[in-house]
């Protein structure tokens, strides 16, 4: 099979520069990267022959020199952080630099005891976690694509975070990623794995933003693994440049009676791809997934989720609403997979998109896989525009028909927004995402 | 699940297909393989024009670069496509049974349960023609009615030698020779088939389905059924029957094209009931089938509706490409799976013209180890202004052992478009169960009332008697899951 530009020139690249990443030198680490490029030579980057990635092609980054920078260049500009500020919000904050956990600007000393906070660099370079590389490898073994081999290849940083159990965090922990504005190009690899023990009990938001209308990647992984009774609550807010490729999937698995509640807000990037692989491992786990995506623009953006309910007596339920400007293009994937043991699993999932341009358009593929009788499942997707009776009630009521679909609009958007518990979070993107769809209501009347 | 239920699915499970498949060796058959020659032997022994046999040969061509297909959810060991044998003369009188007395018991009483009336019990179970005169007169009185309408309708061959124009125009204008790799085989190796012509503004004086159970069987492995319908006419067709088929051919490709011209309405029903294999997945059909329909003209209408029982396989998605504007697309389907059944079934629905409007309706019920999986898509173009689409896809678990998988892909172009799906998956609750006993209903009279309440809305798409059979068909296949 022939090799695409872009895989070509990162297997190329990842010769000129495997010497310099963080623990070259050890042998364990030198090995796991050797095996994860060969495996991306094997596999390469997706392509839209993939079923997996049917509607979603990144030819248009083929040309791209992607190039991952060196943590003594990503320390150096000053940031004004108080631009970034989710406002009223008391947070630890962890700032993340193209690619490098930028120590001095994360508040680490902050960090309660019962937070074991590592950097994956010192993991890489000490070896002395092998556990951690072990979850490199392993993901290299499996990798569903290419940009996960990509990743462990020039895996050099990320957050290595383990709450003990019983540890209720006071506050919540943002993970903050920062694409500085001299970043074209620029390549970020990063490996997160959070790990909450029994009991522990999180909220974390993983927020990117760029600092330009640069054309760099973000591929990132985040590995989640949440113990007996743990809870974890994932506020996800992908903000890059409109230029960008955001690539993000996140590993989660939970034991019994845990919770996870993951809000993915998609809102930057030209080509955006986000996987939730969810796998539900205990009795009682409860995953709720919830997310929303705003296309403008010739934005593309593809969620790709899995549920697997690999034991009785768990639930799941997943929503995703999606509003779709432009040239926007959205693709939602969301497979339920019930094993043969998983009686009394309760899993539901629906994809609702609003379409308000002529030139828009969504892919939805909600699927079910089921091996087991005792089970309530159900799925539904839909693809439309604003109601026109909705409509025709508001104008009634004297506003103008630009007013009443702002109002019908916010208000689909508000249905996922409303559900964040942390009041900061949700205003402040309900704010994000008005002025993301301000001036999007000029459309002409569907031809 | 309590004790009881088990039980009773368990025995449900274990109820036997009333009739297995023989091999008989037939003398005037190709020897097994396939290559360029077989196809031109093939198309010489049906004595076609030469355009056919360019059409064969070119399919051919196309399908030796082609893969079988791997995404579809079934597991079966390959098929080894040089050991079939391509050609085969219809059986001679003398080796059929002479009368029903030598038909296996089992299998009429079945047909005594699904009330088919005796001269065509005789058809089914294969007993030689002339026994069944009865049949043959009816036939011919069916055939006047036809011609007094204009309707052609008659086997392809027929139709290759009679109206070539036709099928020249048609062949292929709906399933390209090398659409995918089962159609391109059937493109190039057809045996027989169908061919319906509805001339202009005819109205079909007669359900085809009645027609067509007593005369157009053994059609062969590959079959090919091509229905036209000009401006303003309509049509109903049934293909297959309720009654258990015997048939010898393990890999079925059929291929079927539809083509409704502006009003016209072709309305298909498929009730298939083909060998499924033994308990344990051993034999039964490979039904790997494509069929489309083209709704070429403005208002034309095509409706499928299928009940598909049969077959150890079943790889099958009717489609509608709706072209013409306010055209409609519609899908009904009851897919039943059982032992070590596996269906992939469902529909494409492309929209095209504006107002298009289709309807997806589609009822799975696994049992045993069965695997029953919707896979369908619904397009909306750019040009389809205010296209709509409605999908429900409910599936019915019976066991522990077995699957139901929903499979939708949903492309949307249009922002005028209204697409919705729904699925949802379940199995026969305790208290239904339960209701309907305490109201005096036997357990199995109760699990056959719920599945044929829950398939409903697919059997009432059915043409009537065939409806009623269906429900027959259902309640026979539970039949013995109570103790």
């Amino acid at each position: 099979m022939r090799q695409s530009p872009l895989t070509g020139h990162l297997i190329g690249l990842h010769e000129e520069l495997s010497g310099g990443l963080p623990g070259a030198q050890d042998a364990t680490v030198a090995a796991m990267r050797q095996r994860a490029i060969a495996r991306l030579t094997e596999i390469g980057l997706p392509k839209i022959t993939d079923e997996a990635w049917r509607y979603t092609n990144i030819r248009a980054f083929d040309k791209v020199a992607f190039r991952p920078t060196a943590e003594s260049n990503a320390a150096l500009t000053k940031l004004d952080f108080a631009a970034l500020e989710i406002p009223s919000l008391n947070r630890y904050r962890i700032v993340v630099l193209d690619g490098w956990v930028s120590e001095a600007h994360s508040t680490l000393d902050e960090l309660p005891e019962g937070l074991v906070f590592n950097r994956l660099k010192n993991v890489l370079e000490g070896s002395a976690d092998s556990e951690t590389i072990q979850i490199l490898e392993d993901r290299t073994a499996r990798a569903g694509h290419g940009f996960e081999a990509l990743n462990s290849a020039f895996a050099a940083d990320g957050v290595v975070l383990r709450l003990e159990a019983g540890l209720e965090l006071d506050k919540p922990l943002e993970i903050l990623h920062i694409t500085q504005n001299d970043a074209n190009s620029r390549l970020a690899n990063i490996n997160h794995c959070i790990t909450l023990e029994k009991g522990a009990k999180l909220n974390l938001i993983e927020r990117y933003v760029s600092m330009a209308d640069t054309r760099h990647m973000t591929n990132v992984s985040i590995r989640i693994d949440l113990a007996e009774s743990a809870e974890l609550s994932h506020y996800r807010i992908q903000d890059e440049s409109d230029a960008s490729m955001h690539i993000g999937y996140a590993n989660a698995r939970q034991n019994s009676d845990s919770c996870y509640r993951i809000f993915s807000i998609s809102l930057g990037s030209l080509l955006d791809r986000h996987e939730v692989r969810q796998s539900l491992e205990g009795a009682d786990a409860h995953c709720e997934m919830k997310g929303l995506y705003i296309g403008r623009g010739k934005q593309h953006i593809d969620n790709y989720t899995t549920v697997v309910h690999a034991s009785p007596d768990a639930s799941s339920d997943e929503f995703y609403k999606g509003i779709l400007n432009d040239r926007s293009r959205a693709v939602f994937h969301g497979r339920i997979r019930v094993d043969p043991d998983a009686q009394h699993t309760d899993a539901h999932q629906q994809n609702r998109n609003l379409l308000l341009s002529t030139d828009a358009e969504a892919d939805t593929k909600p699927q079910l896989e089921i091996y087991a009788d005792d089970v309530k499942c159900s799925h539904g997707a839909t693809v439309g525009y604003l109601e026109a009776d909705a409509i025709f009630y508001l104008r009634s009521r004297g506003l103008s028909e630009a007013e009443a679909r702002t109002i019908l609009t916010e208000a689909f958007a508000a249905e996922i927004l409303d559900q964040i518990e942390l009041a900061p979070v949700r205003e402040f993107l309900l704010e994000l995402v008005r002025d993301k769809l301000v001036g999007d209501h000029n459309l002409k009347e569907a031809a | 699940m309590n004790t009881s239920t088990a039980q009773d699915i368990s025995e449900f499970v274990g109820r036997e297909y009333k009739e297995g498949f023989t091999t008989d060796i037939e003398s005037d058959t190709f020897p097994p393989g396939l290559d360029e020659d077989v196809v031109i032997a093939l198309s010489k022994k049906k004595n076609e024009p030469r355009f056919m046999t360019d059409w064969r040969l070119k399919a051919f061509a196309r399908w030796k670069k082609m893969q079988e297909p791997v995404w579809a959810h079934v597991n079966y060991t390959p098929i080894d496509y040089q050991s079939i044998s391509y050609y085969s003369a219809p059986k001679s009188d003398a080796d059929r049974p002479k009368s029903l007395d030598e038909v296996d018991p089992k299998l009429l009483e079945t047909y005594e349960k699904l009330g088919i009336p005796l001269s065509e019990q005789k058809m089914l179970a294969g007993v030689a023609v002339d026994a069944v005169f009865d049949s043959v007169s009816v036939a011919t009185t069916f055939k006047k009615t036809l011609a007094d309408a204009g309707v052609i309708f008659c086997s392809f061959s027929e139709a290759v030698q009679e109206y070539p124009e036709l099928v020249k125009k048609y062949l292929g204008s709906v399933v390209p020779s090398g659409d995918n790799f089962f159609a391109a085989l059937n493109s190039a190796v057809f045996s027989d088939g169908s061919f319906v012509y509805i001339p202009k503004g005819v109205r079909c004086p007669m359900e085809l389905s009645t027609y067509f159970r007593i005369n157009a069987m053994n059609t062969g492995q590959f079959e090919r059924t091509l229905i036209v319908a000009e401006e303003g006419s309509y049509v109903s067709y049934l293909e297959g029957c309720t009654a258990p088929m015997r048939d010898e051919n393990q890999l079925h490709a059929a291929v079927v094209e539809l083509v409704a011209m502006k009003d016209a309405e072709i309305k298909y029903s498929t009730v298939q009931n083909w060998y499924p294999g033994d308990e344990e997945g051993r034999g039964g059909i490979y039904n790997f089938v494509t069929k489309r329909g083209a709704c070429r003209g403005d208002n034309a209408k095509i409706s499928w509706t299928q009940v598909e029982t049969g077959s150890a396989i079943t790889w099958k998605y009717p489609s509608v490409m709706l072209e013409g504007d306010r055209s409609i697309g519609e899908f009904y389907s009851v897919a039943l799976t059982n032992n070590y059944q596996q269906a992939d079934t469902g529909t494409k629905m492309v929209h095209i013209g504006k107002d298009t409007s289709s309807t997806i309706i589609s009822k799975g019920v696994s049992a045993g180890k069965g695997q029953n999986s919707y896979r369908g898509l619904v397009r909306i173009l750019k040009g389809a202004a205010n296209a709509r689409n409605y999908s429900q896809c409910d599936s019915l678990l019976m066991g522990d052992k077995c699957g139901a998988h929903t499979f939708p892909y949903i492309e949307v172009k249009n922002p005028s478009a209204k697409v919705e799906h729904e699925a949802t998956t379940s199995r026969i609750s305790e208290d239904q169960l339960f209701y309907c006993k305490q109201r005096g209903l036997s357990e199995e009279d109760s699990v056959s009332m719920i599945v044929n309440g829950f398939c409903k809305e697919v059997f009432k798409e059915l043409p009537m008697e065939f409806a009623v059979e269906a429900q027959k068909l259902l309640g026979i296949s539970l039949e013995g899951a109570v103790g």
